[in-house]
Formats: C-alpha cells, sequence, structure tokens
C-alpha cells in the first residue's frame, strides 16, 4: 500500500451519554475501548466493510445509544 | 436452540446465537413481551388483574425498545455506576455484620434467609429510597412477581396476588414520588421524582421503572450470594484458593455468575418473521435466551460445567448480566454487594462446611436461579 492510503468513508464518535457499561468493548473488542474514566473511546479507525459491521452493531448494543457512526466529509 | 412447546416459545441456547439475539432490538423487541404472557390468562383472571395488565403495559427500562428505552435509561444510568455506588460500600459491611452478628450465634446459619435475603433488599431500599418501614413488603412483591413470570401456566391465585401487591406498591411509590418533590433527599426515588416534574418521565413510567429496580435489585443479588457461597461449600480446593489469594474474589464472583447464572433467561418477542440460525421465526414468537445455558456452552468456554475461580474473563465475558441494551443497570451494585458479603461471611468463617444431610433444593421456577436454604455450621 502507498503512502496515502485511503480511509474508509466512516468515522466512530462516542457522545457523552456514554456510561461506560462496556457493551460495544464485548461485541467489537478490536474497535473499542474504555478510558481510565470507564468511557468508551474508538481504538482505531474503521478499516473494511467488516470493521462497519461489527461497528454497527456495537452502536446498535449500547444502552443509552452513545455511538453514532458519521460519514466522512 | 429448539422451539420448545411446554414453554411456548423458542430456547436459544447457545452462546452466539444469545448474543445475536440480545443484541438485535430490531428483530427481537421486549416491549409488549410482559403482555403477551398476562394475555394468556383466562378471561375472568384477566378482569381482575386490571393494576397488572396497567403495570406492564407502560414502557420501563426492561420492557421497551429504543427510544423510550434510550431515554429512560439515560434519565437513571448515572444512578447506578460502579464510582457512584462505592460510596455504599460502608452501609453494605455494615449491614452484613450486624446480619452475621445475629445470625452466627445458633450453630447452624442459613446463608439464604439470614443473609443473602435481608442484605439487598436493605441496600435496594437505601439506594432507591424505600423507607425501613416498608422494607419487608419487599421480599413479597419480588415472590409474586418472580412465580407469576417463572411458571409457564400461573394459577388464577398467584396472578391475583401479583395483582395486588402492583397495586399497593403503585400507591406506595406514588406518594413516596410526591414526598420528594417537597423534601429531596439523595435517592433515586428523588431523581425520578425531579425528570417527572421537568416532563421527561410519565409519571407512571417512573413508578413502573422504580419498581423494576427494586425486585430486580434484591432476588437476583440474593441467589448470587448464595450461589457463590454453595460452589464455595462445595469446592474446598476452589475454596482454600479464594483463602490463600483473597484477591481472587472478584473472579470468583463472575465464575459464579457464569457457573450458576441467577437470572437464566431473558424474553424477546419477534419484531418480524426472521431467521436464527437458518431456521425461520414467525413475528410474535416468544423467544428465550438461555443466559444460563450459553455461559456453559463448550464452544465459548473451555471445560465449561467446571467451577474454576482461576477462569479468565478478559477476553471471552459471560452472558450472565445479558447482553446490549438491556445488560444490567444494576450489575456494579451487584458485584459490590457480593464482594463485601462473602469476604465478611468466609472473615468469619473461613471454612464452610455445609450442614450434615444438605441436599440443594433449588426453586423451582425459570426466572430465578437460587437456592431455596443453605444452612452451613457456624463452628469453627
Amino acid at each position: 500500500m502507498n503512502e496515502e492510503t485511503i480511509s474508509f468513508p466512516v468515522t466512530i464518535e462516542v457522545s457523552d451519554e456514554c456510561l461506560g457499561t462496556a457493551q460495544c468493548v464485548m461485541t467489537a473488542p478490536g474497535l473499542f475501548e474504555l478510558d481510565d474514566a470507564e468511557r468508551s473511546r474508538p481504538r482505531r479507525a474503521i478499516q473494511d466493510d467488516a470493521d462497519l459491521q461489527r461497528a454497527r452493531t456495537a452502536a446498535r448494543s449500547c444502552p443509552t445509544q452513545a455511538i453514532a457512526l458519521l460519514p466522512n466529509e | 436452540m429448539y422451539y420448545s412447546a411446554a414453554v411456548g416459545g423458542w430456547l436459544v441456547t447457545s452462546f452466539d446465537l444469545v448474543e445475536e439475539v440480545l443484541t438485535d432490538q430490531r428483530r427481537f423487541s421486549s416491549a409488549g413481551a410482559e403482555i403477551h404472557f398476562i394475555e394468556r390468562l383466562d378471561p375472568e383472571t384477566a378482569q381482575d388483574t386490571a393494576t397488572l395488565r396497567r403495570h406492564f403495559a407502560v414502557p420501563q427500562l426492561n420492557t421497551s425498545d429504543p427510544p423510550d428505552h434510550t431515554r429512560i435509561r439515560r434519565a437513571f444510568g448515572r444512578s447506578f455506576l460502579t464510582r457512584d455506588i462505592a460510596r455504599y460500600a460502608g452501609r453494605i459491611q455494615a449491614a452484613a455484620d450486624e446480619l452475621l452478628a445475629n445470625g452466627l450465634r445458633a450453630d447452624l446459619f442459613d446463608v439464604i434467609s439470614s443473609f443473602a435475603e435481608p442484605l439487598p433488599v436493605r441496600i435496594v431500599s437505601e439506594i432507591i429510597g424505600v423507607p425501613a418501614s416498608h422494607q419487608d413488603r419487599i421480599p413479597i412483591v419480588t415472590m409474586d412477581q418472580r412465580y407469576f413470570f417463572g411458571t409457564v401456566h400461573p394459577s388464577e391465585v398467584t396472578a391475583i396476588q401479583f395483582d395486588a401487591s402492583l397495586e399497593e406498591w403503585h400507591g406506595l411509590l406514588s406518594g413516596w414520588l410526591r414526598d420528594r418533590l417537597v423534601e429531596p433527599r439523595d435517592d433515586v426515588m428523588t431523581r425520578a421524582a425531579t425528570i417527572v416534574d421537568e416532563g421527561g418521565l410519565s409519571r407512571d413510567e417512573a413508578i413502573a421503572t422504580l419498581l423494576h429496580f427494586v425486585i430486580a435489585g434484591n432476588g437476583t443479588t440474593t441467589a448470587l450470594i448464595g450461589n457463590i457461597i454453595y460452589a464455595l461449600a462445595s469446592h474446598p480446593e476452589q475454596l482454600d484458593a479464594l483463602i490463600e489469594e483473597p484477591d481472587l474474589l472478584s473472579n470468583c464472583i463472575e465464575e459464579t455468575l457464569r457457573w450458576e447464572a441467577p437470572l437464566p433467561r431473558d424474553r424477546r418477542i419477534a419484531v418480524e418473521e426472521t431467521t436464527l440460525d437458518g431456521i425461520i421465526i414467525n413475528k410474535g414468537d416468544k423467544v428465550y435466551s438461555v443466559l444460563a445455558a450459553a455461559n456453559r456452552d463448550p464452544a465459548h468456554f473451555a471445560d465449561p460445567d467446571t467451577f474454576n475461580i482461576h477462569r479468565s474473563f478478559t477476553t471471552k465475558h459471560h452472558a450472565a448480566f445479558g447482553r446490549g441494551i438491556h445488560f444490567c443497570l444494576g450489575a456494579p451494585v451487584a458485584r459490590l454487594e457480593a464482594a463485601i458479603a462473602v469476604r465478611q461471611l468466609l472473615d468469619h468463617i473461613p471454612r464452610l462446611r455445609l450442614a450434615p444431610q444438605f441436599r440443594p433444593k433449588w426453586h423451582d421456577i425459570s426466572t430465578h436461579r437460587g437456592l431455596t436454604t443453605l444452612p452451613i455450621l457456624t463452628a469453627a
């Protein structure tokens, strides 16, 4: 792959509604992690369709619906 | 998975399928699941149980889907975070010590009735805001609900008794909610009253949700504490390992949650015709996720029938608290209570010994995996 990796056109965003129940970490462990304040954050960017599927399941599984998948500009 | 005519629904038993059901509320709904159950009552009993019907028609945490569920979960979620409930540790310890001091005077100590039942009742009362004068009503409504939903064909008596309990609690909670607006306190009841006042929640939703907290917040923890003590007492080598290395306690709690899940199953209703594991599920079918079976799925856990407090849960989680949007809100409270209760009990009686001739008798219902009694010897 050359230097300019084409990024996947969807970005994960976690809102202030996150309460750290870690359902995203359980459903998509590679994609999410809890920080020191027990809040979820993306561990890395979405790279392919398989990631996107797992991110969607994680977003759907969030008790407070704090995860949004936003199309990149 | 298979369809059980006796239960009247699908029983989903493998870990992956349980996870699939619980993380997809678009296909498997929690809304109206109880109403489906109530509708099976004969017409005469149905007429006599209007409160029951009204109570379960109102969305509360475990009988709703987004957006109702999201609104209610966001309203109460912050009251049950690990860091926020840590302040109850001292009171849990004091309550545990008092119960042990009273109970351990006799030669036999029933862990269930003298310890694992009263402790969570006191603590949930304090967190939610149920006054001491009414705490003895909590086990009654808890038992009523457990038997109503935990048996396939509840009797008319069970239904009418549960209906009467619900009516009593609606009256109590309604009054306490009014009181809190005048005299706010540091409890979940006050939070509920405030949200209702601000229009974020209807009064009926607040009442149904508070009662759900009270019920879900005691019996499950009773079962958990009893299951831990029983597992340790019947696995002396595991008990020795824990005494040797007290830091294993939190892992011991997780292993017990896996090995004997206090809530063995969770129910959903199929929103539309769908397939699960290649099998067609019809719209309106009841789908039971058997958490207890998923927790012993050999494809997910090695040696699943072995109770092993060294088992690692860092990458493979158990399903005892469910999965997805309905993941147990009170999980941090349950873990804290269980940790303190077991530590205090083992401090007093490190060598757990079951009463001679004790044979475990489990509650014979699908909504509760817990022992009816657990007598242990108090002499060291």
